[in-house]
């Protein structure tokens, strides 16, 4: 490992040279490289992950441009994990690189999360994220929620066993949703709860997230408020009444 | 202050809201006087009052800044925090 690119991380006691012993050993998978996803998937291969596995069945827009991470003009039309599979190698050599053409559902998304030992949210439907949290808690595999609209946007670590889960508190568990085109959002907004995504993901894989608390941002205001939220016993997915 | 005063003890609560949800009730902060009731009902309470808050499936409701069981009865003095549910990535 070229360790002298990674110096000014390791500087921070948070973090140390064990923790990018860490970071480097570990794998994620990014479902989604919009947004938040490109973004995360950036911060991660930079940081210097191990192996990273991106998924997205999307093509690069015109209307992307403004606010996700790695594309290009000459790249409209072109398939996302494709691009963004280049450029995290540029970015990154000694990183693995995965991308698969794949939206996540219901039926493949255990198979996906496999892939890693932490899931990161890139998606913008409330159906993946459903899945997401329901294979993630029969894997037994932490993973990191998040959502943007406007100006604010939701961060949480979610880990099973430990920590509440995505359905624990009443977040939507099926539907699409509206998209950030249709609905709006601002690219700050994107890479403020992008950024939060990653540092709960760094803590999760050095061992250091436990509460699960969910986290709201606000960038125009701009406010940060984090709010406990308990495992619910009659959680559906991890309540404790049900099978845990 | 406007209250819903259908019999029995009435509290004193203070709801929080969030994001577009400040402009849906046009306020941050709305001091209300309800009966004791779950955090579910009260919820209907405020679509009632503000009918925009409809627009939402569903909406994430905190009770003294933390999460838990909508069934909660709320208590005299409660903060509830009321946040929409966002999709976009
Ligand atoms: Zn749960």
């Amino acid at each position: 490992m070229d360790f002298d690119r990674y110096l000014s991380q390791v500087a921070v006691p948070e973090v140390f040279p064990s923790g990018q012993k860490a970071i480097k050993s570990s794998s994620v998978v990014v479902v989604g490289v919009g947004g938040t996803g490109s973004t995360m998937a950036e911060m991660m291969v930079r940081m210097g992950v191990g192996r990273i596995t991106i998924v997205d069945d999307d093509i690069v827009e015109s209307s992307n441009l403004n606010r996700q991470a790695m594309y290009r003009e000459s790249d409209i039309g072109l398939k996302k994990v494709d691009v963004a599979k280049s450029e995290l190698l540029k970015i990154n050599s000694d990183v693995e690189v995965e991308a698969l053409d794949e939206r996540l559902t219901i039926y493949n998304a255990e198979d996906i999360i496999s892939y890693g030992k932490l899931t990161l949210d890139g998606t913008d439907n409330y159906s993946a994220r459903g899945a997401i949290n329901e294979s993630s808690f029969r894997l037994k595999k932490p993973w990191v929620f998040t959502a943007v609209e406007g100006t604010f946007g939701y961060a949480k670590a979610i880990i099973p066993g430990k920590t509440s889960c995505l359905s624990c508190f009443g977040y939507p568990q099926k539907g699409e949703g509206v998209s950030c085109t249709i609905q709006g959002v601002i690219p700050s907004a994107v890479r403020a709860v992008s950024s939060l995504a990653i540092t709960l993901a760094m803590k999760i894989l050095l061992g250091k997230e436990e509460s699960g608390d969910l986290i709201y941002l606000d960038v125009w205001k701009p406010m940060l408020e984090t709010l406990p939220i308990p495992r619910n016993d009659d959680c559906t997915v991890c309540g404790r009444k049900g099978a845990d | 202050m406007q209250g819903y005063h259908i019999g029995g003890k009435q509290m004193k609560v203070h709801i929080k809201y969030y994001a577009k949800y400040v402009e849906y009730a046009g306020a941050k902060i709305e001091d209300l006087e309800v009966e004791r009731m779950s955090i579910s009902d009260l919820l209907e309470v405020l679509k009632d009052r503000h009918p925009r808050l409809k627009e939402e499936k569903m909406s994430i409701v905190a009770l003294n800044g933390r999460f838990g069981n909508e069934k909660t009865l709320i208590s005299d003095g409660d903060t509830i925090s009321v946040f929409p549910p966002v999709s976009g990535g």
